[in-house]
């Protein structure tokens, strides 16, 4: 079963993360309501940078493994319909080291998903749009587009 | 006689029995040779065998006196040392032939002779050497002498490494006691110490430190890491009560998480099952 390949790395990256991540994030695996853990679905949070609009936000962020991990790079989900040029209306993540075909490498830690996707917030790529509202307000209308990114940071306000 | 049942050390059966059969067959042929030569002799005659065999009956002749029939195998000195292989006992007691007793021994004991007379010769020459005209009982007295004086030489050495060896073990006692001393010592200091830290700030029950485990907790700043040992069964707040000491801020205006969840201070980190290494965020309130 190449399960146990994935869930040995995932118990390995688990095992890093709480020794050694970036402040304000968070990274944890499902826990279940009968106290057991799901390693195959993580519960994230990435905090949106310092001196950006996306300043003082707390995203939540899921990752989805699959058995062919770290063969295959997991599914990451924002919130439905979250505002971002590079946010698919579901809520999935599109970024280069995130495909499959193009940057991921089995070598890519949680850790540098999570830094990769806080870069992507306050940097979009417009040669790679997944959604129409995002998109539009970002290459036409960059103060309504600053505007709805405060807008939803104050929608993500600390957990604590 | 039966030769197989005699013990041969080291000889198997077989071959100590084809020795056999070559010995009786070669000394066979040299009691003829003997008595061919022995009867020429008698007559005046001189024959090329016979100066070839001279020497070795001439010299048997001087060592004890008379050739007799059997010590043939002696004095032809056969390529093969037997007398090396060869039981001694076997050829005295068991071969009818050599009815007139042992011929090697008779070898060596001149052997011995020679090498007793050398022996004289050198120490007369040494005795000369040193000029001294003692007797021979006045020479041969000196040597125990020095042997004893060696001895008693080797004796008081041997006693003065004993008496050395005994002075180490005596100090490597005492520096073991010292060290001993020292430790137990330090372990009172260290246990007294520890007791008064534990009771002095807080009125906390000290158990013994082996029985509570202790963790490293890192606490993470927007800017850096501080590590703390503290126990796995102590609350949450004491921690956080010193660690708001040191960075001057009020307890009250930072908030501790672990995994994204605010720590309850009430907590332990057994409670949260924390390891060793694992990483608290501190933030601070804004407001």
């Amino acid at each position: 079963m190449s399960g146990g390949i994935a869930r040995g790395r995932l118990t390995e990256e688990r095992k890093a993360w709480r020794k050694n991540h970036p402040h304000g994030f968070v990274a944890k695996p499902e826990s279940l309501p009968d106290g057991s853990v799901n390693l195959m679905i993580w519960q994230c949070t990435i905090p949106g940078k310092t001196g950006t609009d996306w300043e003082g936000g707390f995203y939540p962020l899921t990752l989805h493994f699959t058995e062919d991990y770290p063969s295959k790079p997991p599914k990451c989900k924002f919130p439905q319909g979250f505002f971002h040029p590079n946010v698919y209306p579901s809520g999935t993540v599109c970024l280069s080291i995130l495909n499959e075909d193009s940057g991921w490498r089995p070598a890519i830690t949680v850790k540098q998903i999570l830094v990769g996707i806080q870069d992507l917030l306050d940097s979009p790529n417009p040669a790679d749009p997944a959604q129409t509202d995002g998109y539009h307000l970002f290459i036409q209308d960059t103060v309504e587009y600053k505007r709805r990114v405060r807008q939803q940071a104050k929608q993500y306000p600390p957990l604590v | 006689m039966n030769y197989y049942g005699i013990k041969s050390k080291g000889l198997s059966v077989r071959s100590f029995e084809n020795f056999q059969v070559f010995l009786r067959i070669q000394s066979k042929e040299q009691r003829s040779i003997y008595e061919r030569t022995i009867n020429r002799r008698s007559n005046g005659q001189s024959t090329q065998q016979q100066s070839t065999e001279e020497p070795a009956i001439n010299q048997h002749k001087n060592g004890i006196g008379s050739i007799k029939m059997a010590e043939p195998d002696e004095e032809l000195e056969p390529l093969f040392d037997y007398s090396r292989v060869q039981p001694f006992n076997v050829v005295c007691l068991d071969d009818d032939d050599y009815s007139d007793g042992p011929p090697i021994p008779s070898k060596r004991r001149k052997n011995s002779v020679s090498v007793a007379v050398k022996v004289q010769e050198a120490a007369k020459v040494i005795n000369i050497d040193d000029g001294e005209d003692n007797d021979d009982l006045d020479w041969l007295a000196p040597p125990p002498k020095v042997a004893v004086d060696k001895k008693l030489c080797e004796n008081s050495i041997i006693k003065e490494l004993r008496l050395k060896k005994q002075e180490l073990m005596s100090f490597t006692e005492s520096a073991k006691d010292m060290l001993r001393s020292v430790e137990e010592a330090v372990k009172r200091d260290l246990t007294t110490s520890m007791n008064s830290a534990c009771e002095s700030p807080i009125e906390k029950p000290s158990k013994p430190a082996t029985e509570r485990p202790k963790i490293v907790i890192s606490i993470q700043e927007k800017d850096g890491l501080k590590q703390f040992r503290v126990y796995k069964d102590d609350k949450f707040e004491r921690l956080f009560k010193m660690y708001a000491d040191k960075v001057k801020h009020k307890v009250e205006s930072l908030v501790f998480c672990f995994d994204g969840d605010k720590i309850d201070p009430t907590a332990t980190p057994s409670s949260l099952e924390m390891e060793d290494d694992d990483i608290i965020e501190v933030h601070v309130k804004s407001s």
